[in-house]
C-alpha cells in the first residue's frame, strides 16, 4: 500500500497541480471530485486521455467563476489499471479526500469495481468509458451511471445506414463473442433487423477465438449479403482477414471498432469502405463540440480523442445535475437519474436502471484512407456497396 | 454436405492444424528429451510474433523474411534459458521444474506487456490475394502458413530421425543413463533440443503474426491448445503431436461449421478425455510399464 500510495501521489501530481494552479486566487469551498485513472499499466495509453478531458473541464469551468460560484477540483490517483486498485482508490477518495462525487475510471472492468465500493458509501459516479451495460444489467446500481453510450447500440447505427441505402440486400448476419456486452448488442439487434424485413442470422464465437473460417463458410452457404461483427479489436481483424482470404466479399461490412486509427494499419488498403461506429467525433458540427474542440487543441496542440470528449461530457453531466439540485449527493444522483443534460457528447439521459440511453453511436466508414461519420446531419454519404476486396 | 464444401473445410482444418502442429512440436520435443513440460512455450510464440512485427514495421522487411529471423532469435533466446536457467533445474524434483518454466512464463509475459502495452497489433504487408484450386479457395497468407509449415515440420521430423544430432535426441528420449552411459553429450543435445523447439515456437510465432494479431498473451492462448495436442499425441512423440495437431484442426473446422465454436471445443476436451481413458499414453506414444 505504501508503494501504491507513493505511485498514486507521483502520477496524479501533475493532474492536481494544474488544477490547483486554476484554483488557487479562490480556493475557499471548492467542490471536489476524485477519479482513479490508469496513468500505468496497460490501460495508460487511452487514459492519459481521459485526465486532459477532466482537467480541461475544471479549468474551463474555474475560468467561467466555476459551478454556482464555487471552483471545482479534481483529485486524480493512479490505478495501475487494477480494477482491484480502483476500488480501493474509491474508498480513499471517500475518506481521505472527502471528494463529492467521482468521474469515472477507464474501461468498464474498473468501473465495475468502483461501483460496489460507492454503492455503499451512497456517491455518484459517471461511467465515463463504461461501454459494457451488462455492469447495470447484473445488479442494481442506484448511484452509479453509464456516461458512455451503451454497447447495447454496437448495431445500430449500422442498421440506421442499411434502412438508408440497403434497399435490395436483405440477408444480415450478426456475428457476436460469447460475452455479456456483445451478447446484449446482438439481442437489441435482432428484433430491429427482423423489423426492417431483413433475415438475420446470428453467429457466436468464443473469447479468444482466432479461427473464423467456419463461421465464414456458413455465412457464404446461406446467402449472407451484410455482416456485422460486435466483437473486440483482435477477433474482429481475424474475422476481416480470414474473409479476404476466403474470397467473401459482403456487400456491406460492419465491425464496431473498425473506426480506430490502427485498423488501418492492420488492413491496409482493404479498409476502404469498413463500417464501423463512433461515440464521438471531432467533426461533429456543433457550436458546443466545436468550441471544446478549439479548446483542447489550444490546451495541448492537437485533436482530441473520444476518451477525452467522454471525460469532459462527464464532467458537464456533474455541473448540470449540480446546477440543477445543487452540491449534494443525493441531488446529484436525483438530476443524473431523471434529467436529460447537454454535453459535448449528446444529450446525457440514463434509463430506470443507471444505462445511457441518450448518447447513440455515429456510423462511420473508411473512405480514402480515412474514417468518416456517415450518419447524422453533418454525415458524408456512404459508400454502398463497399468497393471489393482484391 | 456437397464435396466443395467439405474440400474447403478440409483445407481450413489443415491450415490451422499445421500452425498447431508447428507449435506442438516444439512443447514435445522439449518433454521427450529434457524431460520438462515447459510452460513458457507460449512466451516463445509470442516473442516470434513480435519480433516479426518488429521488423516489418520498423524495418520495413517483408514477413517472409521474419519468419526465418525469429526462428534464428528464438533458437539463441531458448539455448540461452536452457545453458542459464532449465539446465541448472535438472535434477531437481519435477515441480521445481515445473515451477521454474511457470516462471519464466510470468516474467515472459510480463515484459511483454511492459514493452508493448496490451494493445492489439498487427500489419497488412506481405502476401496478399487468393489462391483457387478447383472449389477450393485459401488466401495466399494462409498458403504461406500451411506451406511454412510442412516446410518447418518436414525438416524437423528428418532431423530427428536421419541426423547423428536427431539419433542423440532419440536416444535421450529412450533412456538419458543409457545415452550417456554410450558417450552422448547429455547437455550438448539437451541444450539443441531446446534451442530447436523454441526456435519452432518463435517462428510459429511469425506465421501467427501473419494471420491474426499480436498482443502479449497471443502465444500464452495457442499453446493451451499445444499441451492438448501433446497428450492427444503421446507426451513426447513427435509424429503423435503432428498428427494429432492435425486431427484437431480438422476436427474444430467440421465442428464448427456443423454446430459451433463451443461444442467445437467440447468435442477437443472429450476427445482428450478418451484418449487418457482408453490409450493413456496417447495415439503414438508408448506405453512406458511400471
Amino acid at each position: 500500500m505504501t508503494h501504491l500510495s507513493r505511485r498514486s501521489v507521483l502520477g496524479s501530481a501533475a493532474a492536481v497541480a494544474s488544477t490547483f494552479a486554476v484554483v488557487k486566487a479562490r480556493a475557499a469551498d471548492p467542490i471536489k471530485f476524485g477519479a482513479s485513472l490508469s496513468l500505468t499499466g496497460r490501460f495508460s495509453d487511452s487514459a492519459k486521455y481521459v485526465q486532459e478531458g477532466y482537467l480541461l473541464w475544471a479549468e474551463q469551468v474555474n475560468a467561467k467563476g466555476g459551478i454556482k460560484g464555487r471552483p471545482v477540483e479534481v483529485v486524480i490517483y493512479d490505478d495501475e489499471s487494477k480494477p482491484d486498485t480502483g476500488r480501493v482508490l474509491a474508498e480513499r477518495l471517500l475518506d481521505r479526500d472527502n471528494v463529492l462525487a467521482i468521474l469515472g475510471p477507464y474501461s468498464s472492468p474498473i468501473t465495475d469495481a468502483m461501483a460496489t465500493a460507492l454503492e455503499r458509501a451512497q456517491v455518484p459516479m459517471i461511467g465515463t468509458i463504461a461501454s459494457d451495460s451488462s455492469i447495470w444489467a447484473r445488479r442494481r446500481l442506484r448511484w452509479t451511471f453509464q456516461g458512455f453510450p451503451s454497447s447495447d447500440f454496437d448495431h445500430e447505427g449500422f442498421l440506421k445506414v442499411i434502412k438508408e441505402k440497403g434497399q435490395g440486400s436483405k440477408k444480415l448476419a450478426i456475428i457476436f463473442e460469447e460475452a455479456p456486452f456483445s451478447i446484449a448488442a446482438k439481442d437489441w439487434a435482432l428484433p430491429v433487423a427482423k423489423e426492417m424485413g431483413l433475415t438475420v442470422e446470428a453467429f457466436g464465437y468464443n473469447p479468444g477465438a482466432q479461427d473464423f473460417r467456419s463461421i465464414i463458410e456458413r455465412m457464404i452457404a446461406s446467402g449472407t449479403e451484410m455482416v456485422s461483427m460486435g466483437g473486440y479489436y483482435q477477433p474482429s481483424i481475424a474475422l476481416t482477414r480470414q474473409m479476404i482470404e476466403r474470397g467473401f466479399n459482403p456487400v456491406a461490412f460492419h465491425f464496431i471498432q473498425a473506426a480506430d486509427g490502427v485498423t488501418k494499419e492492420a488492413l491496409g488498403a482493404q479498409v476502404e469502405g469498413v463500417f464501423g461506429r463512433s461515440s464521438w467525433e471531432a467533426t461533429i458540427d456543433t457550436p458546443a463540440n466545436k468550441a471544446f474542440v478549439a479548446a483542447y487543441q489550444a490546451k495541448y496542440g492537437r485533436i482530441p480523442s473520444y476518451h477525452s470528449a467522454a471525460a469532459f461530457a462527464a464532467g458537464q453531466a456533474f455541473q448540470g445535475a449540480i446546477e440543477e439540485k445543487g452540491a449534494d449527493r443525493a441531488g446529484i444522483r436525483e438530476a443524473l437519474a431523471s434529467s436529460k443534460i447537454e454535453t459535448v457528447l449528446g444529450t446525457f439521459h440514463t434509463n430506470q436502471r443507471g444505462q445511457q440511453d441518450g448518447y447513440h453511436y455515429a456510423s462511420t466508414q473508411w473512405q480514402g484512407g480515412t474514417s468518416y461519420v456517415v450518419s447524422g446531419p453533418s454525415a458524408r454519404a456512404p459508400l454502398w456497396p463497399k468497393p471489393k476486396w482484391s | 454436405m456437397t464435396f466443395p464444401l467439405f474440400l474447403q473445410l478440409l483445407t481450413n482444418g489443415l491450415v490451422v492444424g499445421a500452425l498447431l502442429a508447428i507449435v506442438a512440436l516444439g512443447v514435445a520435443l522439449i518433454f521427450g528429451v529434457v524431460r520438462v513440460v515447459n510452460f513458457a512455450h507460449g512466451e516463445f510464440v509470442t516473442l516470434g510474433a513480435f519480433a516479426t512485427y518488429l521488423v516489418v514495421t520498423q524495418l520495413n522487411i517483408s514477413p517472409l523474411l521474419g519468419i526465418p529471423l525469429a526462428f534464428v532469435l528464438g533458437a539463441a533466446v531458448g539455448a540461452g534459458i536452457q545453458a542459464a536457467i532449465v539446465s541448472r533445474a535438472a535434477g531437481r524434483p519435477e515441480l521445481d521444474v515445473l515451477m521454474v518454466t511457470y516462471a519464466l512464463s510470468i516474467i515472459g509475459l510480463g515484459i511483454f506487456s511492459s514493452a508493448f502495452s496490451g494493445d492489439f497489433r498487427s500489419y497488412s504487408e506481405g502476401p496478399s490475394g487468393i489462391f483457387t484450386l478447383g472449389s477450393v479457395v485459401i488466401g495466399l497468407r494462409s498458403l504461406t502458413v500451411l506451406l511454412v509449415c510442412l516446410i518447418v515440420g518436414v525438416g524437423t521430423i528428418l532431423v530427428v530421425q536421419r541426423t547423428r544430432i536427431g539419433l542423440a535426441l532419440r536416444a535421450l528420449a529412450q533412456s538419458r543413463d543409457s545415452a550417456a552411459a554410450c558417450g552422448i553429450n547429455v547437455p550438448a543435445a539437451e541444450l539443441f533440443a531446446f534451442a530447436l523447439a523454441v526456435g519452432l515456437a518463435a517462428a510459429a510465432g511469425a506465421l501467427v503474426s501473419l494471420i491474426g494479431t499480436i498482443h502479449p498473451r497471443v502465444g500464452h492462448d495457442l499453446v493451451l491448445d499445444a499441451f492438448v495436442v501433446v497428450v492427444l499425441g503421446g507426451m513426447g512423440s513427435i509424429g503423435g503431436a503432428v498428427l494429432a495437431a492435425i486431427a484437431i484442426g480438422i476436427v474444430n473446422a467440421f465442428t464448427s461449421f456443423a454446430l459451433d465454436d463451443s461444442w467445437a471445443r467440447i468435442l477437443t476436451y472429450c476427445l482428450l478425455y478418451a484418449t487418457l481413458l482408453l490409450r493413456p499414453h496417447g495415439l503414438l506414444g508408448r506405453h512406458v510399464g511400471a
